[in-house]
């Protein structure tokens, strides 16, 4: 399993149209993708799931993949959310 | 539960909304949002357009569920909330049609990410409560959805 600690550094947080953009990447994946925050998590292929948790600027969250494609689905999204400024 | 306070009090609510067109139902999702005598500005339906027009209808966040949004300088957050008596399609590819509009105008990006969304989507996430809000007509109706919600969400602490 991969999994990777990242800082959410956009002043916005994962707001919905980001939160978008991030399924349509996982989507792209066979392997099934998760974040964390705190106890609860999602899966990053249903955008309800990850608005759910309510993820701002400063929140510590954890991206995991189990699968075939998990390294490379994983680093995805995680550049994604470290990149992202809007 | 901020959610339900705004949209209940305030009345700020349509169900069963006979809505011909995207266009229509956001203007009916933004005009709820303005209250008697409130003489703060509000983001609303123009910046809508403008917004919609540059990103495409991103907002239509699932199937049949559009959830139009943004921050101003409000003391209060404010929801509103329509549904649809026939569904409309707002242009998106995999989402459409529309047949509930959840329109929220937070006063900061906290109260956006943190409270109504996650309460909003702990609603939508819930076939049983999402199956409800597309049939009910009455604010008895709404209430106990809002009621159910409400204990989901405690349940979930």
């Amino acid at each position: 399993m991969q999994s990777v600690n990242i800082t959410v550094k956009n002043p916005a947080g994962l707001h919905t149209r980001p939160v978008i953009d991030l399924t349509k990447l996982a989507q792209a994946f066979k392997t099934d993708t998760f974040i964390k925050k705190g106890n609860k998590q999602a899966n990053v292929k249903s955008p309800i799931k990850v608005l759910k948790l309510g993820i701002c600027c400063g929140d510590e969250i954890t991206i995991t993949g189990s699968g075939s494609d998990e390294t490379q689905a994983v680093q995805v999204l995680v550049n994604y959310i470290e990149n992202l400024e809007e | 539960m901020e959610l339900r306070d705004y949209i209940l009090n305030k009345n700020a609510f349509r169900l069963n909304a006979d809505i011909k067109n995207w266009k229509e139902a956001l203007k009916t999702c933004t005009d709820l949002l303005h209250t008697a005598n409130s003489t703060e500005e509000l983001p609303c339906y123009k910046t809508l357009l403008q917004r919609t027009e540059e990103y495409g209808p991103y907002y239509v966040i699932a199937p049949g569920i559009a959830m139009p949004h943004g921050c101003s300088s409000v003391k209060t957050t404010r929801c509103s909330l329509v549904t649809l008596a026939n569904p409309v399609p707002f242009g998106h590819q995999e989402n459409d049609p529309v047949s509930i509009i959840l329109c929220i105008c937070a006063k900061s990006v906290h109260d956006l990410n943190e409270k109504i969304i996650p309460q909003a989507m702990a609603l939508f996430d819930n076939k049983t409560l999402l199956k409800k809000l597309r049939t009910i007509n009455t604010k008895a109706e709404l209430s106990a959805i809002f009621e159910e919600l409400t204990l989901l969400l405690e349940s979930e602490l």
